[in-house]
């Protein structure tokens, strides 16, 4: 059994589709029902990995062994070797007063995505987790804190700075710092967001993170016009995308003891490449830029 | 790891904490929910879902799982089990105050009278409580458990229903409904579209479980294993000596009345009624609706080991009247473990058949698992 972590950094609006309307909202994204966090569901993700498959040009066995085979009427299905987890909420990038945007986390994400380093066998590289519960939150010896509260989307939030000198902890500066490398990287054309990710990550209290969870994603209205006539035909109906810039992290395991081919193989479509996941591909929304964390655990 | 109360085998708890969501099918098709939408019923992991995983875990089967329950991680990093609600503790909606219910009429007046192996009475409210009541549904912590088995939970049938131990939170298993499809040539393809139910955990919420390794494999062979559909993930630990056990039941049952407390869902011989020794008496039960359990093993065949079969749903209590020199020794041989016979198939002793090897082996993954303590 080999298990990566895998990476998702938005490069465009992403539009995972829920199951049913949410009030007004026609097509909101998938969130979770037990915390409201916005995730990607692994079955979802799982589809978007196998096109990916299909369009770098893996054949039908090498898709087979990997994603399982696929629906028919005529065949039973064979599980392929690839367990495809949900890709749960790391960072949400937050309109600031200062600095354009800032990318908001939470004790819980940071814990999850410390679960998941551990899941993979990593679990000893991740820095501690600020306790922000509740109004407050946490930031880094940097750029953000201070006496007056920050403005985080419609939120007014008090970050506490951590004390002491240079040589004592910094969690929140440790956390920007793992994720710019592992989640973003130093690649050319995405080397700026990392320098920035590293100095802009605050950990948000659960109060303000709620807020922000529902307010900071975009929502767009949509209509069809008549081709000719050029009058409204269908709609309005609203859309809900997370944004770009949005970090995600998923859990890849490859069960049994997969060949080194397969296993360069998925890498290969998996680090640093541009994915296409979730709905409204046209419109040039759900473009995601991947990250692989390499596992350190066998079975 | 600890040894097994008969003395057998040594017995381990073990925590099962899905990576994210849990898909477990009840087993029966996809049901038409409108013209374009198949849907798929979804339970909480069954003991042979449960059993498969940890066969996994282990490298292969066990001599014998009991569970799963409920788990909750406390602060000080100990999981504590939860247990179904009894059914027979029953509440007005909305009301603070919970009663247990208690033995009353007897059958030969009703419609029971004609089923075979009735029970002698009816189970009714207690003489002062007139208000409409309902059983209450849920989990209760297993240390509130164990005081309901001593008999010391409830006073005069009556409970502040805060007592009962049940979790702060709301429902520690959340349905999350997904929608599912299958694409072809990048669009939808038509006629695959289903909608599915998966269980999330609330944060510090698993599923625990007691196995007997057999003596050539008593450890882990991975942590990392499947659970339920879809490739759901879930990773298993086992856990210190003592830290989890099965909550207490009394050691004295005056008159030898036994209460049987089902843990798990039962799949017995006859249904709905447990496989009592004959010395045993019958004198009331509180059931909730059975449940659909659905089992399969991919390596004998799934098609032809699929089972579907409805189960006594945990939280289902017994009154049983035992001769009552004989009372504790019985209640005790059977707290914690699968009621006889099927518990003995598990390490069949001298004479004794074996399983058929064809057989579904439900009774050693973890159906029927009971618990005893006293009525009054």
């Amino acid at each position: 059994m080999t298990a990566f972590l895998l990476y998702l950094y938005a490069e465009s609006p992403l539009h995972p589709g829920a199951a049913a309307s949410d009030g007004a909202l026609d097509l909101p994204i998938q969130r979770e029902k037990s915390t409201n966090y916005p995730l990607i569901w692994g079955q979802s993700l799982k589809g978007a990995l196998r096109q990916a498959a299909r369009d770098a040009g893996w054949s039908t066995s090498q898709q087979k062994e990997v994603f399982g085979s696929e629906v028919s009427d005529e065949e039973e299905s064979t599980p392929g070797k690839l367990a495809v987890g949900d890709a749960q909420l790391v960072a949400l990038p937050v309109p600031t007063l200062r600095r354009s945007f800032a990318w908001a986390t939470s004790q819980l994400a940071l814990s999850r995505l410390a679960r998941k380093y551990t899941i993979i066998g990593r679990g000893d590289t991740v820095p501690t987790i600020p306790n922000t519960d509740g109004k407050e939150g946490a930031c880094g010896r940097g750029e953000w804190g201070g006496a007056s509260p920050e403005v985080l989307g419609p939120c007014l939030v008090k970050l506490q700075r951590p004390g002491g000198g240079d040589n004592t902890p910094d969690p929140v500066t440790d956390w920007a710092k793992l994720l710019a490398s592992d989640a973003v990287g130093d690649a050319d054309h995405l080397s700026a967001f990392a320098s920035k990710l590293a100095k802009d990550l605050l950990v948000v209290g659960s109060e303000p993170m709620s807020v922000l969870l529902r307010e900071c994603t975009e929502f767009s209205v949509r209509v069809q016009l008549h081709p000719e006539r050029k009058q409204v035909v269908e709609g309005p109906f609203t859309s809900e995308y997370l944004p770009a810039e949005t970090i995600l992290a998923a859990v890849l395991t490859l069960r049994g003891t997969p060949s080194p081919e397969t296993v360069q193989r998925l890498r290969g479509l998996l680090h640093g490449s541009l994915l296409q996941v979730g709905g409204d591909e046209t419109l040039g929304k759900g473009l995601v830029w991947t990250r692989i964390v390499e596992g350190n655990r066998n079975g | 790891m600890k040894t097994d109360r008969t003395g057998s085998r040594d017995t381990t708890w073990v925590v099962l904490e899905p990576h994210d969501t849990v898909h477990v099918r009840d087993g029966r098709q996809f049901s038409s929910r409108d013209s374009n939408t198949a849907l798929a019923e979804t339970v909480t992991p069954r003991p042979s879902t449960i059993a498969g995983a940890l066969a996994s875990a282990y490298g292969g089967d066990l001599a014998a799982v009991r569970g799963p329950v409920l788990g909750k991680k406390d602060t000080s990093g100990v999981w504590r089990p939860y247990f179904s609600v009894p059914s027979d503790v029953v509440a007005a909606k909305n009301r603070e105050s919970v009663y247990r219910l208690t033995v009353g009429s007897a059958v030969h007046d009703t419609d029971l009278a004609d089923l075979k192996g009735a029970p002698e009475s009816l189970l009714e409210l207690p003489p002062q409580v007139l208000t409409k009541m309902e059983p209450v549904q849920g989990w209760m912590s297993g240390r509130s458990l164990s005081s309901y088995l001593r008999g010391t939970l409830f006073q005069n049938h009556a409970l502040k229903r805060s007592r009962l131990g049940m979790p702060d939170d709301e429902e520690p298993l959340v349905p999350e409904h997904r929608i599912g499809i299958a694409l072809q040539d990048r669009r939808v393809r038509p006629g695959y579209l289903y909608q599915a139910t998966h269980l999330r955990p609330r944060d510090g919420w698993a599923f625990l479980a007691e196995v007997v390794p057999p003596p050539e494999r008593t450890g882990l062979a991975r942590s990392t294993v499947a659970l339920g559909g879809i490739s759901r993930l879930a990773e298993v630990t086992a856990l210190p000596t003592g830290s989890v056990a099965w909550p207490q039941g009394p050691e004295d049952f005056p008159g030898g009345r036994v209460l049987l407390y089902v843990a798990t869902p039962a799949l017995w011989p006859d249904g709905w009624r447990p496989p009592l020794p004959p010395e045993a008496t019958l004198v009331a039960a509180a059931l909730g609706d059975p449940i659909p359990v659905a089992t399969a093993s991919p390596k004998r065949g799934f098609n032809r080991t699929r089972t579907l079969r409805w189960a006594v749903p945990p939280g289902s209590v017994y009154l049983i009247r035992l001769p009552e020199d004989t009372a504790a020794a019985t209640a005790a041989s059977w707290h914690g473990r699968a009621l006889a016979p099927s518990a003995d198939w598990t390490i069949p002793s001298d004479g004794e058949p074996h399983p058929p090897t064809d057989a579904p082996r439900l009774d050693t993954a973890g159906f029927g698992i009971v618990l005893t303590g006293v009525w009054t």
